[in-house]
């Protein structure tokens, strides 16, 4: 997924433009071009005119200026209306916005796990409840720590519980392919504790099943 | 209550939301569209007759619990509940102004708000058909007020879609209607529908699509005098010599499908979302302290509770001082115990029930999800985008933009639930300080208000995995989890039975947690009188 680049200069005048004449409703004949069928099909979505018009369709048009979204007090004024406060022109585009650029490489632009670093996949999953340096945390219930962790000598217990979940941990079967659990597990084993033989893919798989317990919410 | 569970359609729909609208939308479907049918309350209940001297310990206070234990009390046991927090009220919970609270690993949430602003850290809406929450906000006196899920106002967003520009709910419902109908029309007219509807229904449909879709006499949808009436204009009617209206212009068929935006109008769908909706006036918590006000005698705070025994005459837990004082432990004893510790901890502790009932506790995982409340210097969401209550939507990993839909019009500071979301990206969320999350939903949030970068004063947030109370959000159950855990779940076992959203079909909604109370009360108090 990527940003699409925001026109660097939008004028008013796109609004004025899109706010074509109307000859009324009912004088159109039937082979006149509709919103549903246009004459010209264009199978391009994205701006590239440097305008507001996407299909001839000005896309900031239900936030132009006037007063409530469109009460005009004079003619003068719309003619020449103020700038627009909610203007998308008025915020960086999002590819040259280095806070952004920051959040992005964090969220990976899906509502998934995208990475196959076992690094990242550990700092964006496990360390929610077991913290970032494996410390684990206690309150009513405890998480137990991962690091210095002898349990974690087994990989093949750390990917079960990954697939399966263990009690109130939810299950990572559809968060996760095999190469990110064989990844994030030997992230757990050897840089979390003194594990190092590898963990790999096939190890994983070895474990996959095709029902996955409770608390995977794609169940079927 | 209707049972949803079996149905294939259900499924079907499902796994269709999952790939259209992505992970967020399939979870939320299966939190509100699947799993919460409407809420079976039908009458207060009117519990009689406890066996003399009987006694309930309550382990929780939070709505299943004090709902309980209200009703119990009522009845004539002596209750006493023992609660982990400094406070009742569990989940049905708000920040306000000056609240702090320690998350798991040690960083402290602060909620530095202007005096009378607050975040509802979980709960936050009611539907007007969650009768049993209704019945007890009216019988303590909670005020209550309209909560708004459906502003036309508010926006859809896509990334990748309009330049990145938010389009106004009402405009996308509006041409969802308008384009669907102009097609269905056209196959309606070229005898598309021949095999499906007879000649006078045919007619029938044609009329109704013309009126709903709002088509032209070609059956074409297109701006017009007529669409403005239902799609609001760019020049607005005014009066005198004001510039004549100018209806708007519909978005194009193609790129609305392709934005994808048609798949959040089931956010507004869903029977859970319908109109009306309440929330108490200053906050979901008020629900939380009226029942605990109610129940102040009962209740034991800073009880961490460490081991449940029963035997064969009662039960007696044993607890601490939640925050160390020396660790001394304490027991209490009772005849019977309902217990409704989040299985995320009840899995934690040393409590001798059946082995049924252990594999039932620990077949239900806790979901994930954050929150994030922004405080702006003023209501720039009203004052500019005339946007009053509702929610927007986006595909950022803030997921969604919510309105408050209390002291409209209000000159000062107002707030933003400026991020919610579940799946993956609460995960993320998860693991950010909470400075960063703020950080992260101002960053985001700008791109649909760019305001925020002017106006913002102060953030606070809540991501359930690192709550110390429930570490996690609410049970998750799936088909076949239901189908072989959920019944010895909510069975007595032996002189100990659970409570809680997650012993409902209503699982994360505050009606799940209170029927489920009640149907404990009721079952314990009819085995408590064969008992004698």
């Amino acid at each position: 997924m990527k940003y699409s680049k925001y026109p660097l200069v939008v004028t008013m005048t796109t609004i004025s433009l899109g706010i074509m004449a109307l000859s009324g409703c009912s004088s159109r004949s039937a082979d006149e071009p509709t919103i549903a069928e246009p004459t010209v099909q264009s199978n391009n979505v994205e701006n590239t005119t440097g305008s507001n018009n996407v299909d001839d369709f000005d896309v900031q048009e239900s936030r132009n200026v006037g007063a409530w979204g469109g009460v005009y007090m004079s003619r003068d004024e719309l003619r020449s209306p103020p700038s627009n406060i909610v203007d998308v022109s008025s915020i960086p585009t999002m590819s040259e916005d280095a806070d952004i650029k920051k959040w992005d490489a964090k969220f990976e632009n899906a509502s998934a796990f995208v990475t196959k670093d076992g690094e990242k996949l550990y700092h964006d999953s496990c360390a929610a409840c077991h913290m970032s340096k494996g410390e684990g945390a206690v309150g009513a219930g405890y998480y137990p720590p991962l690091a210095n962790n002898s349990k974690m000598e087994s990989k093949y217990y750390i990917i079960s519980i990954l697939i399966n979940g263990f009690r109130g941990m939810p299950s990572f079967h559809r968060m996760m392919d095999d190469e990110q659990m064989a990844a994030v597990t030997q992230y757990v084993r050897s840089e979390l504790n003194n594990y190092k033989d590898p963990v790999t893919v096939a190890n994983v798989a070895q474990l996959r099943h095709a029902n996955p317990p409770a608390g995977d919410p794609s169940d079927e | 209550m209707k049972d949803m569970l079996q149905s294939p359609t259900r499924r079907q729909l499902l796994s269709m939301i999952g790939k259209t609208a992505g992970a967020t939308a399939m979870y939320q479907a299966m939190t509100t569209l699947g799993f919460a049918s409407e809420s079976s309350f039908k009458e207060q209940m009117d519990l009689k007759g406890a066996p003399p001297g009987a006694s309930i310990i309550v382990l929780g206070a939070g709505l299943a619990g004090l709902t309980a234990a209200y009703e119990l009390r009522k009845a004539g046991y002596k209750v006493k509940v023992l609660e982990y927090q400094n406070r009742g009220g569990g989940r049905s919970w708000t920040l306000n102004s000056g609240d702090k609270y320690t998350e798991l690993g040690g960083e402290t949430v602060t909620c530095d708000f202007e005096k009378g602003n607050y975040l509802n850290g979980g709960p936050w809406r009611l539907p007007s058909h969650h009768y049993a929450v209704l019945h007890y906000c009216k019988k303590f006196g909670v005020a209550m007020e309209p909560f708004i899920q459906d502003n036309s106002r508010a926006y859809l967003h896509r990334t990748n879609h309009f330049n990145g520009v938010p389009q106004r709910l009402g405009d996308v419902q509006a041409d969802v209607r308008g384009h669907v109908s102009e097609l269905l029309s056209k196959s309606v007219n070229v005898g598309g529908l021949d095999r499906s509807v007879n000649k006078e229904d045919k007619e029938k449909l044609l009329e109704g699509l013309k009126g709903w879709g709002v088509l032209d006499k070609d059956y074409r949808y297109a701006r017009s005098h007529d669409t403005g009436v239902y799609r609001g204009y760019d020049v607005y009617p005014g009066a005198g010599l004001m510039p004549a209206s100018k209806p708007s212009n519909p978005i194009p068929l193609e790129s609305l499908l392709q934005s994808g935006m048609w798949a959040d109008l089931s956010n507004f769908n869903i029977e859970v979302h319908q109109p009306t909706m309440f929330q108490p006036v200053g906050g979901m918590g008020k629900i939380g302290d009226a029942f605990t006000r109610e129940c102040k005698e009962m209740i034991t705070l800073n009880a961490k509770v460490t081991k449940i025994d029963q035997d064969d005459s009662g039960v007696t837990v044993h607890y601490v001082d939640s925050n160390g004082g020396g660790n001394v432990a304490k027991t209490e004893r009772a005849d019977w115990c309902i217990c409704t510790i989040p299985l995320s901890i009840l899995t934690q502790l040393d409590i001798n029930v059946s082995k049924p009932m252990k594999q039932a506790m620990a077949a239900v995982p806790y979901e994930t999800s954050f929150k994030v409340g922004l405080e702006f210097k003023r209501r720039f969401w009203e004052e500019d985008e005339w946007i009053y209550g509702g929610v927007t939507y986006t595909d950022m990993p803030i997921t969604q933009i919510s309105y408050p839909s209390g002291e409209m019009f209000k000159d000062g500071p107002g707030v933003l639930l400026g991020g919610y979301g579940f799946g993956e990206t609460s995960y993320k969320f998860t693991t950010l300080t909470p400075q960063e999350r703020i950080n992260a939903a101002l960053a985001y949030g700008k791109y649909i208000h760019p305001q925020y970068t002017k106006e913002f004063l102060s953030g606070t947030s809540v991501v359930w995995h690192r709550i110390p109370w429930t570490l996690g959000c609410y049970g998750i159950w799936s088909e076949s989890s239901r189908e072989q855990y959920y019944d010895t779940l909510c069975s007595i076992d032996n002189r100990i039975v659970l409570a809680g959203e997650h012993c409902s079909h209503i699982p994360a909604w505050q009606e799940g947690a209170i029927l489920s109370g009640l149907d404990t009360a009721k079952r314990l108090h009819k085995r408590a009188k064969l008992a004698v």
